[in-house]
């Protein structure tokens, strides 16, 4: 199946030298094959995986998407939808749940697919020898307590109830994968029961390709015999590609480039409502941030139209210091609150700062938009006297050495359903609260509410803690950002999905 | 020595002097901070109020070209500064000193030199992180080999002549003789070297500023600002066009300014 | 070959190789002493406590330093230069595979430089020196030269790809399945490092020629009644020769770091875009990879120009 690096790339370049000799195209590229050419917008080199317990960015989740599927996926409005099961139910106290899995599907090797290689996919996320970081994903699962109730059900026992645990498995890292794999299969060659199978995919080596699961248990598709996956991190790169026909869907447009593609007959552009998030991130344990009033008066300096404009070039919504935006379940409806420089200043004057603070604000090119956050915060952040110092950290550190480590830093954070996007950053003890904010309260609305069956009450429980975010917590949350993607306008069947991770490259085809 | 100068030598000086003058301006000339964002809106085209238009922060880009000409000339400047002072003295030095140390200097600066350039920058920036300071010291020290054995051949040149040996029979002592007899004749050479480096340095910290190993924020670098303008050259080319002539103009004028002096340095030797 | 000759180069190959160990062992230390955490790099973001130790221990980065290189530096003796710490593959195919597409563009590039700008420098010198056409030629030689060759590379694909369409924008070899599409897609990029080079190696070749042509010898020739062209080629030509094989060979040379920008510029996966990458993972037995043999290839480079040199100008042989 997949061949070593140095095989396939000399036999490329020989092709390619013959062909120069010999002037005659490729035999194999001249059939009927419909190849399906996507480009994501970032490069991982040689970090690619393919096995989902280790995907971290665009390209592996875009790759995950390809070869395996999950039990449940989210849809646009992040309620979790049947795919490799076909129904779920809790007990009465919401801590066992028992999911009835789709029977008549088969791996892309043959073999059938059975309760089996459900608990073994969870077991090794959950094998701390293993060392994924889904195991943080996923603490509320205990390993001993999933078990194959026969060939097509399967149990999950919890630590503790969660009412929405079905959308909390619907993650980058539950890809169902066949039992008995190893690591090192896994990252290059795993088999799982997606619409195509890998053909060939090293990492560090571009394109990686596929090819249809004979297999696949959807009837009909794909409609494609063959997809090509690489990166483009160059934006303006990326879109020249997409306009030359060198790829077919661009799954991350630059939202600054799309003035070139609108009104262009060859191209379609989609574009979703995501709460993908924005905004500056402070140690509320730290000084000067421990005092809630300077944190309160760096949300009242900000002018969040401002960074709409120029970080996503209006494509997105202003956001109020909240992950949840107010389309979303659980979302607020409250108008945003207007900026205020005055009483940004009498917050300062009265936490002891009375002529202004000097703040060191970290920023980088790891993602697009960070730079310009930084510099605009400086910028709006002088009238009531905040000194801004930027620090620009190189983009290759910034998530390893600077995010979590440093006081003040620009952050983003990619959209998830309500209790993901404000458990992961904003418990107390949570892996990544980057915010250092510890309030007891925050941590028992969130908890009651994820036990609580009453649908409204559950709302009312994440609203008062939204509430208390913005009131005390020390993220300044500033815009959602749309996604958009691009395909060729003869390519159908793509839809983007607010959460960027998430594709289906089953139902896209190509017209000749 | 300006008499002689070529017409076209005398144009790219003047450039020079030009560019130098207005970097050490720019703060009085420039309109705007570099760094003022939203003076105007995003991408605007070229006006009265904004000369070459504004980048996707609304920041005035002729203003940050003026800075970013301040930057290049002191980056590049001070990296050359220090490769032509370290690099001339022992350069002349080994040129008068021959024996042992020079052959073992000499070997050690070709093992030095067989690395490419360009990856020891980027080790070094990549693994440090990126400082003015940094930058300014690695090219410095990079340029300082080449420096070193440019200038050991001119001083080997002019030793062999009479005059030295009659200074030496004279017994004059060593100084006396760099001083007197040695520099006077080098300095041509030096003014190459220090003007045809300038060029290549300012080429060499502006393709790290585009690889992204440039000086951070908020110094504006002008290959810092082709790389940040060339993502969005649809909405506007003057962010990457407006850096990238400059610099094209302000190295072409040094090599023009290195060619006269050569010339003159050349027909000096005859 | 003469016996100095010989000497001579057997003395410059001890010394390359005394270089290359060199090397290594700078680019280890280098990478040693300086901060830098592979697993967090590779795990990224989404890094647990649990998620790093576990990794740290799967990559062996508790063991000293001396060990590591010197196990390295024996497995390289062998051939085998070590496992990348990200690819958790071995590091020699990888090198092998971006080093040969950077020959391919390089090699084209060189190739079609050569003639082209030695014949423009003999253009040039057969003209009236600062006439119309030698001042043409030297002034787009002399912008070649100063225009850095990655804003060259964004205006030739901003105006020949993005807005005529002519040629691809991204060098993406793997698409190009026949004789023009190779072509097509390699010739942004090899016309980008030909400006740089030919600049270079044009005003070297006309300094060169209008230095012989002053000279005695062909003041003589020219005296004796001789047809120009005959002056130019059979008796200038030879000798500004080794000047120009210089000027070629350093250009060889500069390629080896001159490509790396434009295999960023163009998305092409050489050598150079391989060590790049590898830097920010901290990657440390592919960047020793990678520094090794693109040393090696300039190390080579240079003793083959100086050997070419010394061959050429028989008054350097006798010495």
């Amino acid at each position: 199946m997949t061949k070593p690096g140095i095989g396939v790339i000399s036999r490329r370049l020989l092709l390619a030298g013959t062909a120069v000799l010999a002037s005659a195209p490729r035999p194999f590229a001249a059939t009927a094959t419909k190849t399906l050419r996507l480009a994501t917008g970032e490069t991982d080199g040689v970090k690619g995986t393919l096995d989902p317990a280790f995907g971290n960015n665009d390209n592996d989740a875009a790759r995950a998407s390809l070869v395996f599927e999950r039990l449940v996926i989210p849809d646009a409005s992040f309620s979790p939808q049947p795919q490799l099961a076909v129904s779920w139910k809790p007990d009465e106290t919401g801590q066992v749940w028992t999911f009835a899995l789709r029977t008549g599907v088969a791996f892309q090797d043959g073999t059938p697919f059975t309760a089996n290689d459900v608990v073994y996919t969870y077991r090794r996320l959950l094998d701390p020898k293993l060392g994924s970081p889904a195991a943080a994903a996923l603490s509320q699962v205990d390993p001993d307590g999933i078990r194959a109730v026969d060939d097509h059900t399967v149990e999950f026992k919890l630590r503790s109830p969660a009412v929405e645990f079905p959308l909390l498995i619907a993650n980058r890292f539950t890809y169902i994968v066949k039992a008995g794999q190893t690591s090192e299969q896994l990252r290059a060659a795993g088999i799982g029961t997606g619409p195509f199978r890998v053909e060939h995919f090293v990492p560090g080596e571009e394109p990686s390709v596929y090819v249809r699961n004979e297999h696949y248990w959807q009837p009909g598709r794909p409609h494609v015999d063959r997809v090509e996956l690489r990166g483009i991190a160059e934006e303006s790169s990326r879109v020249a590609a997409l306009l030359a026909n060198q790829v077919d869907i661009v799954l991350e447009l630059p939202l600054r480039s799309l003035q070139r593609l609108e009104g262009n007959k060859d191209v379609t552009i989609q574009s979703a409502r995501t709460s993908d998030w924005y905004g500056l991130a402070a140690f509320s344990d730290v000084p000067p941030f421990d005092d809630v009033r300077v944190r309160q008066a760096l949300k009242l300096v900000v002018n969040r139209e401002q960074y709409l404009r120029a970080v996503v070039g209006g494509h997105g919504a202003v956001a109020d210091d909240t992950p949840v935006p107010p389309w979303q379940k659980y979302g607020l409806q409250d108008a945003p609150r207007p900026p205020d420089i005055a009483a940004a200043k009498k917050l300062l004057a009265e936490a002891g700062h009375p002529d202004g603070i000097d703040l060191e604000l970290y920023t980088s090119a790891a993602d697009s938009g960070l730079l310009e956050i930084a510099a605009l915060f400086q910028a709006q952040a002088a009238p009531a006297g905040i000194r801004v110092t930027i620090n620009k950290a190189p983009a290759a550190d910034y998530w390893s050495n600077v995010w979590l480590k440093k006081p003040f830093l620009v952050t983003n954070w990619n959209a998830r359903a309500a209790d993901e996007a404000l458990a992961l950053p904003f418990l107390s003890t949570g892996e990544w609260n980057e915010t250092h904010w510890r309030n007891k309260e925050f941590d028992a609305l969130i908890f009651e509410a994820r036990k609580t069956l009453d649908d409204a009450k559950r709302g009312e429980l994440y609203a008062k803690a939204q509430r208390l975010l913005q009131q005390d917590g020390g993220a300044i949350i500033l815009i959602y950002a749309d996604t958009v993607g691009a395909s060729r306008a003869n390519v159908h069947g793509y839809r983007i999905h607010p959460q960027k991770i998430n594709h289906d490259f089953s139902d896209v085809s190509i017209d000749t | 020595m300006a008499r002689r100068l070529s017409r076209t030598a005398l144009f790219g000086a003047a450039v020079v002097v030009v560019y130098a003058a207005l970097s050490i301006a720019a703060p009085w000339l420039a309109p705007h901070a570099p760094d003022e964002v939203f003076a105007g809106g995003a991408f605007e085209p070229p006006s009265g109020a904004f000369w070459f238009g504004t980048d996707s922060l609304g920041r005035d880009v002729l203003s940050r070209v003026l800075f970013g000409g301040r930057t290049v000339l002191l980056m590049a400047g001070s990296a050359t500064a220090i490769s032509v002072a370290i690099g001339g003295a022992l350069g002349m030095l080994l040129g008068l000193r021959r024996g042992l140390a020079d052959q073992v200097v000499m070997r050690l600066i070709d093992i030095v030199m067989s690395v490419p350039p360009i990856i020891f920058a980027l080790l070094l920036i990549g693994a440090l992180g990126p400082s003015a300071l940094l930058i300014i010291v690695v090219v410095g020290l990079l340029f300082t080999p080449n420096v070193t054995r440019v200038m050991r051949a001119a001083t080997l040149a002019v030793v062999g002549e009479d005059f030295v040996l009659a200074a030496r029979a004279r017994g004059e002592s060593g100084a006396a003789i760099v001083l007197r007899e040695l520099l006077p004749n080098v300095a041509g050479t030096l003014l190459i070297e220090f003007s045809i480096r300038t060029g290549f340095a300012t080429i060499f910290i502006s393709g790290l500023g585009f690889l992204g190993f440039g000086a951070p924020p908020p110094t504006p670098d002008w290959g810092v600002m082709i790389n940040e303008g060339r993502s969005t050259m649809d909405a506007s080319i003057w962010p990457v066009v407006a850096p990238a002539v400059c610099m094209a103009l302000l190295v072409t004028s040094l090599n023009l300014f290195t060619d006269g002096v050569a010339r003159v340095v050349d027909r000096a030797a005859r | 070959m003469s016996r100095p000759l010989a000497r001579l180069i057997g003395t410059r190959l001890l010394l390359s190789l005394l270089s290359l160990f060199a090397v290594s062992v700078i680019v280890f230390a280098v990478m040693e002493a300086l901060p830098g955490d592979t697993a967090q790099r590779i795990l990224g973001r989404d890094a647990t406590a649990q998620a790093l130790t576990v990794m740290r221990a799967q990559l062996h980065l508790e063991r000293p330093a001396i060990e590591r290189y010197g196990d390295w530096l024996t497995g390289v003796l062998h051939g085998d230069f070590g496992t990348s710490l990200v690819a958790r593959r071995p590091v020699l195919p990888y090198i092998t595979a971006h080093f040969s597409y950077s020959l391919l563009l390089a090699g084209i590039a060189l190739a079609l430089h050569i003639p082209f700008s030695v014949g423009l420098g003999l253009l040039g010198a057969a003209t009236r020196r600062d006439g119309p056409i030698d001042s043409t030629i030297s002034a787009a030689a002399l912008l070649g030269m100063s225009v850095p060759e990655f804003v060259i590379g964004i205006f030739l694909v901003s105006i020949l790809a993005t807005t005529l369409g002519w040629f691809p924008p991204l060098a993406l070899i793997d698409q190009a399945h026949s004789v023009p599409a190779v072509v097509s897609t390699l010739f942004l990029p090899v016309l980008t490092l030909n400006f740089a080079m030919t600049a270079y190696v044009l005003r070297q070749t006309r300094n060169a020629m209008f230095d012989v042509l002053r000279s005695d010898y062909v003041r003589m020739a020219t005296l004796r009644g001789l047809p120009r062209r005959h002056v130019l080629l059979r008796h200038a030509l030879p000798n500004a020769l080794a000047p120009a094989i210089n000027a070629i060979a350093l250009n060889a040379g500069w390629l080896v770091g001159g490509v790396v920008v434009v295999e960023v510029v163009f998305n092409y996966p050489g050598l150079g875009r391989l060590l790049v990458e590898s830097i920010s993972f901290h990657d440390v037995p592919m960047i020793q990879g990678s520094a090794l043999v693109l040393s090696a290839t300039y190390i080579a480079i240079n003793l083959a120009a100086d050997v070419a040199t010394m061959l050429l100008t028989p008054k350097l042989r006798v010495r």
